[in-house]
């Protein structure tokens, strides 16, 4: 048995190796180059087929994805596959899905979920870096695998960074609202830049978006700094700086100083952190989505996509008190704990940004993706729980350029294995890519200067328009 | 193993005159002067230099007129030969001739395609097995080829026997996949690769209609290959001349192959060309070079798994460029001038002194000058100031740390992996062979053949940090042969001669290496050590090589031609090869380091990928920096020493009109970033006064004082609680000393700020783990961050009881090692008696300063 989640954990703080690389007090790790400074160029689309999406919203359930209970349900299974709450019918004829998301299946018909997803990995870290970055991790079901291998692979939001610039500041791929952990803070890989180098990182924000007066600490002055000394600071240091103004011809002075107007105009400027500020929103809206950190996070990601962010990536939060710490990682009580507040809160939020997209216009540029490291185990375990099984699980994608109401492979009986279609991680990822309008093949670079396809996998004809 | 001419030696005169090619032509020079064609696929190419009176050599190839007789036409000195028999070429231009005899031989019965030597050198050449394509793991499409044909019986299997027998068509042979897929006869993924009417189509058809014979087995191998010219030609763009057109600023190149049945071929027109510096020149499939600026390149040249490079480079006359002899201090500054002065660069002037005392503390002891120092070296009238200072921070424990730390990155001394003790010992040995000065090849030498308890031989640690065979080689040859072995595991190195066998005979040194966990000491003792601190036996065990797991054959170690006794140490040959006087890398590779460390930027770089192909910037400094290292005993303060001293190191970076476009050859200082840990100890020593750290010595001095009385008073007892207790303040005020600056500890912790600069994860051996580009998180850090914030707050208690004139004037001597000018001292007094705030004004003047680019930056 294996908990992934710390319970001794507080939600935004506790210095790790991780948080030290990426924050101090500041927090932009990662945080890279504007627009104009990038250097990886945009490659555009690709004539051969439509660009759809121009950004990606990412829900990542850390724990696993419970395939009975939600997209794959088993109601003529065997009992211990069959799902405690029965099946309901969806928008889409045919398909049925479990019965704790009913907002979800009103809105079938612009999701294609994908019932053969194999890891063949039984291991959170392992299965999640496989997940994350669309490559088996070596060996396979290694759990507490760590990050920093020189040959890690990139993570999706990594490969987005090299193929999308940032804009206003913000960069091109954002994680919400932690980074993925197993208990002691044991850092899963394939969350960064791998063997891009950090240069490529998503930014990693650890935050709580549902508190009331959320703010962004990284982006705020210090109370004893206003703005208006801020300023004059600035000013000063514009008098002082004169002195020895040939520097700034040099190559390397001169990259500095835009990065320190990008800088400045984070710390006073208003778009990207019009971006952050939740309170612009109706609190019709944000009870909508939900009052959960994740829930929030969620809407934070629409404000972000809004911005101008390619991928926001937004996992899993912890829940103090409850089982499993409030985790998919459903060893216990698998049934009470996705009715008391899994469920709940997934369905809620996920509908709820399909249909404020849709609302806005914008769901046919934003890619939704629910997945997670792994499926459960078609059995139960004696604390009334499931445990992890890579062998077949579900993810389903939603919006831009997805066709929606379709069904891709399927499972055997007690969907514990896979009969047809079966989908490898790196085909997802291919996916997402493609529907983004890049190229899978397109050669990057690792530190070794070997040209590497962003992605070896297969594009899901049947599931894109 | 091969060796190419990975290090030439170009002659260079240090009188270039860019008038030369106005002088007239001495003689004609043409390669080879006697030909032999054997068959009709026997072309050779020509080679026309024309020598000027000055000795400057120049292609004339495409200017010349050529007249045949007898059976062959030529086209652009390319001999073809069409039928057999004899006869001669007439080579002439102006009033100079040459006549070249040659004959022709089998003509009409020419020697069966090479599959090896002809056709996969055509697949190389066309692209086919490069590593985007065919080339790549598990190949593209049904064709799986091994990169650059460096695994002939794999290719074999599947061109003659792959996917069924579809490639190759013997019956048919133009209706075979391989002619009609890179035709485009048929789709194909990597678009048109092969024209019918070239001699690559030809070769791979009539090897097809030979029926597909795969290699011989016991064949002729090559065994060397030559490119010519390959004496540091120059190629001069610029007005017409007598002898030349004015777009004829070309040089062709010529690649014959030895093979080992002594026969020689010429192999120019199935060779693959590229150049290491595309703005300077290019070069077409038939190996002629054009150039295009100013500068020097390598043109690399590959044939199956020789790879060679040959140095060329190209000058301009720029208008008004007149060359001023600058002043110069010894051999640096003359090498580096007779670079300047061919390519046409003007150097910048000599540095002011306030700028050098900051540039020479960074670099030699990472810290900044303090104010006394800075006041005490300006005031200072005598001439061989800077000599002395060079000496003084040379000599000072600062620079043993600061080089240390530098050591300690690339052996990647980290506490996780060694525990805290073992990391401790580990980079005390570092610090104090750099103290002490020890001689490179000793330092390497012991390092390399540690062997014993890791809590003895502290150079053991090594082994623990490098903890698998395969990675103490790679890691090896990154650092102290500057090669990226990595590669050649799984391949031959697609860019060097590297073979995959070499990677495993250099494996095979280290692969006896036995690391033995040494039991925890039973016993009454208070506190348990746990297993890595306790360490390791490392020893030497007899064993065979490791295998080349592609053919199985245990290698032998390097270097492969020295007889081992079965249980000698393996290491110790290896070591013997490694730091031989004629050792191509390891000399270079050190002395490239220090010159990367001091001027911020390799003369090879990366600094770790030496190769034919990578040319350094000013080779001829790099040898000679090389045999002035091993002439002094493998001393590397002597290096710095000479570095230090010339005019080079100590040039403005202020650029002038003939140079600012110059970003690699010297012609003016480097302006850079501080790197992480430097950058964090400037604010700290700026803020808190150098005196703090001084005070921590202070501190540490005299606890080990203390703990040494103690210990006599108590009869050296480890375990008296009078011991125990100075035990622990010593150590208190060592943590307190060793947490203070970064660039004075060996190991420095992770850090945001640190890390959002560059600071190095320890994580591989690579030179490239420490990250310089700039990035917005740099910015913030330094203008929004808890650390600066807290410093800043400090600084206002050091400067904020001073008057405004002295505090202005400290600032600028402590921060920037300068007076401050009339302006900024007035700038700096008006914003100070604006504030209603005094403390807030002085934070706000310690912020702004913080942020300057004369801070940030070394310049």
């Amino acid at each position: 048995m294996f908990s992934i989640l710390d319970h001794q954990q507080s939600l935004c703080d506790g210095i790790t190796r991780r948080q030290a690389l990426r924050v101090g007090s500041i927090g932009l790790g990662g945080l890279s180059l504007p627009r104009v400074l990038q250097a990886a160029e945009s490659r555009g689309s690709d004539a051969a087929h439509p660009v759809r999406a121009k950004s990606v919203i990412l829900f990542w359930l850390t724990g696993g994805v419970p395939q009975h209970d939600t997209w794959d349900p088993k109601p003529e299974g065997p009992s211990p596959s069959r799902s405690e709450f029965g099946t309901i019918a969806t928008r889409t004829p045919g398909l049925n899905v479990g019965a704790l998301m009913p907002r979800t299946a009103q809105l079938t018909d612009r999701i294609a979920v994908i019932r053969s997803m194999h890891t063949g990995d039984n291991s959170h870290s392992s299965s999640g870096y496989q997940m994350l970055t669309g490559i088996p991790h070596i060996p396979l079901s290694r759990e507490n695998a760590l990050p920093g291998a020189p040959n890690d692979w990139p993570s999706v939001g990594a490969l987005l960074r090299t193929q999308r610039q940032d804009r206003d500041g913000l960069p091109a791929a954002i994680t919400l609202p932690r980074h993925i952990a197993n208990v002691g803070e044991k850092l899963w890989p394939g969350q960064d830049g791998g063997f891009l180098g950090r240069k490529f990182d998503p930014w990693l924000l650890t935050c709580d978006p549902s508190t009331p007066n959320f703010q962004i600490p990284d982006l705020s002055l210090p109370k004893d700094v206003s703005q208006l000394r801020l300023d004059r600071r600035l000013s000063l240091l514009k008098q002082v700086n004169g002195e020895l103004d040939h520097l700034e011809r040099h190559a390397a002075a001169g990259k500095f100083d835009l990065r320190t107007q990008q800088a400045i105009s984070l710390l006073t400027g208003q778009r990207a952190r019009n971006a952050f500020d939740l309170s612009q929103e109706t609190p019709a809206m944000r009870e909508r989505y939900g009052k959960s950190k994740f829930a929030q996070s969620v809407l934070l990601a629409r404000r972000l996509v809004e911005a101008g962010t390619s991928l926001v990536q937004v996992n899993w939060q912890r829940i103090e008190g409850k089982e499993n710490h409030g985790s998919w990682d459903t060893h216990l009580k698998h049934h009470e704990s996705l009715k008391g507040w899994l469920m709940p809160i997934m369905d809620r939020s996920y509908s709820a940004l399909i249909e404020d997209l849709e609302e806005r216009g914008l769901l046919d540029e934003t890619l939704i993706a629910w997945v997670g490291e792994f499926g459960h185990t078609p059995k139960i375990n004696a604390r009334a729980g499931r445990d992890h099984w890579g062998s077949a699980f579900s993810i389903a994608l939603a919006g831009g350029g997805i066709k929606g109401g379709i069904v891709h492979g399927a499972t055997d009986a007690q969907a514990g294995q896979v009969v047809s279609d079966r989908v490898a991680p790196s085909d997802y990822v291919a996916t997402v890519l493609h529907c983004m309008g890049i190229r899978p093949e397109t050669i990057i670079y690792d530190t070794q200067s070997r040209p590497l396809p962003l992605s070896r996998g297969q594009i899901l004809d049947s599931l894109v328009v | 193993m091969r060796f190419p001419i990975l290090f030439i030696l170009i002659s260079l005169t240090s009188a270039v005159s860019v008038a030369a090619a106005e002088k007239p032509l001495k003689r004609l020079d043409v390669t080879p002067k006697t030909v032999s064609l054997s068959g009709p696929r026997g072309g050779v190419q020509l080679l026309v230099s024309g020598i000027h009176a000055n000795g400057h050599a120049r292609d004339l190839t495409r200017d010349c007129q050529f007249k045949v007789t007898g059976p062959a036409r030529i086209e652009n000195g390319y001999v073809v030969p069409t039928g057999n028999g004899s006869g001669s070429i007439v080579v002439s231009i102006g009033s100079m001739r040459q006549t070249i005899p040659f004959k022709v031989e089998r003509f009409d019965r020419p020697l069966p395609i090479s599959f090896r030597w002809e056709a996969l050198a055509v697949l190389t050449k066309q692209g086919c097995n490069s590593g985007s394509c065919h080339g790549k793991p598990n190949g593209r499409g049904s064709l799986e080829l091994s990169l650059n044909a460096f695994d002939p019986r794999l290719d074999e299997r599947s061109l003659i026997r792959g996917a069924f027998v579809r490639f190759t068509h013997p019956v048919e042979p133009a209706e075979s996949l391989l002619l009609k897929k890179p035709t485009l006869r048929v789709p194909h993924g990597g678009g048109k690769r092969l024209r019918k009417d070239r001699e690559s189509y030809a070769i791979l058809k009539q090897w097809i209609a030979e029926g597909c014979r795969p290699e011989q087995r016991d064949g002729p191998q090559c065994v060397k290959v030559e490119v010519t010219p390959n004496d540091g030609r120059v190629i001069r763009l610029g007005p017409a001349s007598e002898n030349q057109a004015a777009d004829a600023a070309q040089q062709q190149v010529r690649v014959t192959a030895h093979f080992s049945d002594g026969s020689i071929r010429d192999v120019t027109r199935i060779a693959t060309f590229s150049v290491s510096n595309d703005s300077v020149a290019t070069v077409d499939a038939n190996g002629l070079v054009t150039g295009l600026d100013r500068g020097q390149t390598a043109v690399v040249v590959r044939y199956l798994d020789d790879i060679v490079s040959v140095y060329l480079t190209v000058v301009r006359d720029i208008s008004g460029f007149v060359w001023v002899k600058p002043a110069e201090n010894g051999y640096v500054d003359q090498l580096v001038h007779a670079k300047l002065r061919q390519l046409q660069y003007l150097p910048s002037g000599n540095c002011d002194d306030a700028t050098f005392i900051r540039r020479l503390s960074l670099d030699v002891r990472g810290l900044l000058p303090s104010m006394e120092e800075t006041e005490e070296f300006l005031a200072d009238k005598k001439t061989d100031k800077r000599r002395r200072l060079i000496d003084r921070f040379l000599d000072s424990r600062e620079f043993a740390r600061f080089w240390g730390l530098r050591l300690a990155d690339l052996l990647r001394i980290n506490r996780e992996t060694l525990s805290e003790e073992r990391a401790a010992d580990y980079s005390r040995w570092v610090f104090e062979t750099v103290e002490q000065n020890m001689r490179y090849d000793q330092f390497v030498r012991e390092l390399l053949t540690a062997t014993g308890k890791t809590a003895d031989v502290q150079a053991a640690n090594f082994f623990r940090t490098t903890n698998e065979t395969k990675m103490v080689a790679e890691t090896v040859a990154q650092l102290f042969m500057g090669s990226r072995l990595k590669c050649a595991q799984c391949h031959n190195h697609p860019y060097e001669s590297w073979t995959q066998d070499n990677y495993y005979q250099i494996a095979s040194v280290f692969h006896g290496i036995d690391r033995k966990q040494l039991e925890v000491p039973k016993g009454a003792k208070k506190r348990k050590p746990n297993q890595r601190e306790v360490g390791m036996f490392i020893g030497m065990t007899a064993g065979r090589g490791m295998s080349n797991p592609r053919t199985g054959v245990p290698q032998k170690p390097w270097p492969i031609d020295v007889e081992r006794k079965p249980n000698q140490d393996r290491r110790t040959a290896f070591v013997e090869w490694l730091t031989a006087p004629n050792n191509p890398f390891f000399s270079r590779v050190a002395v490239n380091r220090i010159w990367a460390h001091l001027l911020g930027r390799g003369l090879v770089e990366p600094i770790d990928d030496f190769r034919s192909s990578n040319p350094a910037v000013n080779v001829e400094l790099l040898d000679a920096l090389a045999a002035d290292f091993q002439k002094s005993g493998f001393d590397r303060k002597h290096i710095m020493r000479v570095i230090l001293n010339s005019r080079t190191y100590q040039r403005s970076s202020d650029t002038n009109q003939f140079n600012e476009t110059d970003e690699n050859l010297l012609s003016h200082a480097r302006v850079r970033l501080l790197t992480a840990e430097q950058l964090q100890d400037a604010v700290f020593r700026l803020c808190d006064g150098p005196q703090r750290f001084a005070e921590f010595e202070h501190e540490l001095a005299a606890a080990d004082k203390l703990l040494a009385t103690t210990l006599k008073e108590n009869q050296e007892d480890q375990d008296a609680a009078a011991v125990v207790k100075s035990k622990q303040q010593r150590d208190a005020a060592r943590a307190r000393l060793n947490s203070y600056y970064m660039t004075q500890q060996p190991y420095p912790q992770l850090t945001s700020f640190l890390s959002a600069f560059g600071q190095p994860p320890r994580k591989t051996a690579c030179a490239c783990e420490r990250r310089e580009e700039a990035n917005l998180d740099q910015a913030l850090q330094l203008m929004n961050s808890g650390l600066i914030r807290d410093r800043v707050g400090r600084a206002a208690d050091r400067f904020g009881k001073l008057p405004n004139e002295q505090f202005i004037r400290e600032l600028y001597l402590a921060a920037v090692s300068r007076r401050p000018s009339d302006a900024e001292r007035k700038t700096i007094s008006d914003y100070l008696k604006a504030g209603a705030d005094r403390g807030k004004a002085f934070e706000d003047v310690i912020w702004a300063i913080i942020n300057t680019n004369e801070f940030m930056f070394q310049h």
